[in-house]
């Protein structure tokens, strides 16, 4: 019945643009709560491999929810300028800082490769090495008859450190067109790694 | 000097002033300008920039802000005719809202009818009678539908005007401002106070909703605040509020307007030295006489003669006896004329 009398009633289109734009209030105040609930961050526009050294170009800003930041969540670009990926990252996810290390040099990433090395604690002089460090290497030929120890390389970055059952591997930048020098060196020879004090 | 131009200031800063123009537009730029500085640096670092300040500049900027305002009042004021007409749902003047008007007349035309098959379709007296209220307090009745009027504001002010035409014959627009000045001080403060209320109501419907268009959209636009959002959305009910205010107002306006012209309209005709009508139909003829005097300058013609009362007329009815008792010759009445 009363919808028989609704229905009688002069349609007043006036009346329904109000009504209309009232309704729409708790619409858009619901957009905007879900909006301030949402925080900018940076995430890569793409798939990057390892070892990449991040440019502004690969970085875009993405909308998530607050509650997926973690204080570990990368924010800033200054948090990403001048840094590389510890390993491969995917496209539009959250970056945390541990996936990418600063480069406190960047003449030691330009041009190289990344070489890894199974490391024990006899090959490594520290055990405070982390990826980002810049480290000497040395050559100590297992024989006697073999010349004394060599500095093989006065300084190269640390680019990961991985745990591979009970051996590390260290993985460091060579420069590319001189590693394939130091393959024969390391031959019969116990690399060490010593760690560069800053 | 000072006192005379401080009486200059009192007659512009009147209290229909203060209220119905000045108090409203100082609101709305305060909340206007406190929603800027929250948006732009927020509340909190606004104060402190503002305790920075020097006592010179907190001078300066609160007197510029205060000429401000009185300046965007005192156009509101000079329009508050224009604005109230405009509510009136005069809109013939404005070719936007032409076409608007005629399908808005449309429509109450339908709503009068609506209400008129609605009151007849009740059960009840009761029903009926609350529903004719409805349709007579709203609309104007049924043999003056074409005066109907496209805003429930302007129907509602235009009863009072088919009311004194359908009474009195007078037309009001034209009566009103000759019978103003002969209205007892009472009298025009009620007016004044109903008159003060409805452009307050008319004021602040505009500015709700001018405020709620210009926030709301900025907001929601600029920034994520959806709490501010909400706040100023609220000025879209509360322009409904408002207008519905001024309705209300209206209605009393249009109802003391009438008393009015009830109480006092013999005062205009014996001011204008014109005879008091001795019937209803006189009395619709000499108003409509008189508006035409005033509005197309038609002639009146001169009062017809009265029918003496009270000892005059005793006075008439002796000296017909006496000339009955002692009849004259025509010559000696054509000598004594």
């Amino acid at each position: 019945m009363i919808l028989s009398r609704l229905r009688k009633r002069p349609f007043d289109p006036l009346g329904l643009i109000y009504w209309l734009v009232l309704l729409a209030v708790p619409v858009v105040a619901w957009r905007m709560y879900e909006n301030s609930m949402q925080t900018s961050i940076l995430v890569f526009a793409r798939d990057l491999p390892a070892f990449h050294v991040i440019e502004a170009n690969d970085l875009v800003a993405k909308k998530i929810n607050a509650s997926e930041v973690t204080s570990d969540t990368v924010r800033d670009l200054s948090d990403l300028s001048g840094h590389y990926t510890r390993n491969a990252i995917k496209a539009a996810q959250p970056i945390n800082k541990k996936e990418v290390v600063v480069i406190s040099d960047p003449s030691l990433i330009r041009n190289t490769v990344a070489v890894p090395f199974t490391a024990n604690s006899q090959t490594i002089f520290s055990d405070l090495l982390s990826a980002g460090d810049i480290v000497s290497m040395a050559v100590l030929p297992k024989s006697v008859s073999l010349p004394p120890h060599e500095l093989m390389l006065d300084s190269a970055l640390v680019l990961s450190i991985d745990s591979v059952g009970s051996n590390r591997v260290i993985t460091l930048a060579l420069p590319a067109d001189r590693w394939s020098k130091y393959l024969p060196q390391s031959q019969d020879a116990t690399l060490v790694i010593a760690r560069r004090v800053k | 000097m000072f006192s005379a131009i401080l009486q200059e200031f009192k007659g512009y800063f009147n209290r229909d002033f203060l209220f119905t123009v000045f108090l409203p537009v100082l609101f709305f730029s305060g909340v206007s300008l406190a929603l800027f500085l929250e948006i732009r640096m927020g509340l909190g670092k606004a104060l402190t920039a503002w305790e920075n300040f020097s006592l010179q500049t907190q001078t300066i900027l609160l007197l510029s802000g205060l000429v401000a305002v009185i300046t965007a009042a005192y156009v509101l004021y000079i329009f508050q005719y224009v604005i109230l007409r405009i509510f009136a749902g005069y809109w013939s003047g404005i070719p936007m809202l032409r076409k608007l008007r005629n399908s808005r007349v449309a429509l109450f035309k339908r709503q009068s009818e609506y209400l008129n098959n609605e009151a007849q379709r009740a059960g009840t007296t009761t029903l009926t009678n609350e529903i004719l209220a409805r349709r007579m307090t709203y609309y104007p009745p049924s043999h003056h539908l074409d005066k109907m009027m496209p805003t429930r504001f302007g129907n509602v002010l235009r009863l009072s005007q088919i009311y004194m035409h359908d009474r009195y014959g007078i037309d009001s627009a034209i009566i009103w401002t000759r019978l103003r000045p002969l209205l007892k001080t009472e009298t025009i403060n009620a007016l004044e106070e109903i008159k003060i209320s409805l452009d307050f109501s008319i004021l602040m419907t505009l500015l709700f909703v001018a405020f709620t268009l210009i926030w709301c959209p900025v907001l929601a636009v600029w920034t994520d605040r959806w709490g501010l959002f909400l706040i100023c959305a609220s000025g879209w009910l509360l322009a409904w509020t408002s207008y519905r205010n001024a309705v209300q107002s209206a209605l009393a306006y249009s109802e003391q307007i009438a008393a009015t012209f009830d109480l006092y309209r013999y005062d205009l005709l014996k001011a204008l030295d014109r005879p008091i009508p001795q019937s209803a139909e006189a009395e619709r003829k000499e108003w409509l006489r008189l508006s035409r005097f005033f509005y197309r300058n038609i002639p009146l013609p001169p009062p017809a003669p009265t029918e003496a009362k009270g000892w005059e007329r005793v006075a008439k009815s002796l000296a017909e006896y006496i000339d009955d008792l002692h009849p004259k010759s025509d010559d000696h009445d054509g000598e004594e004329r």
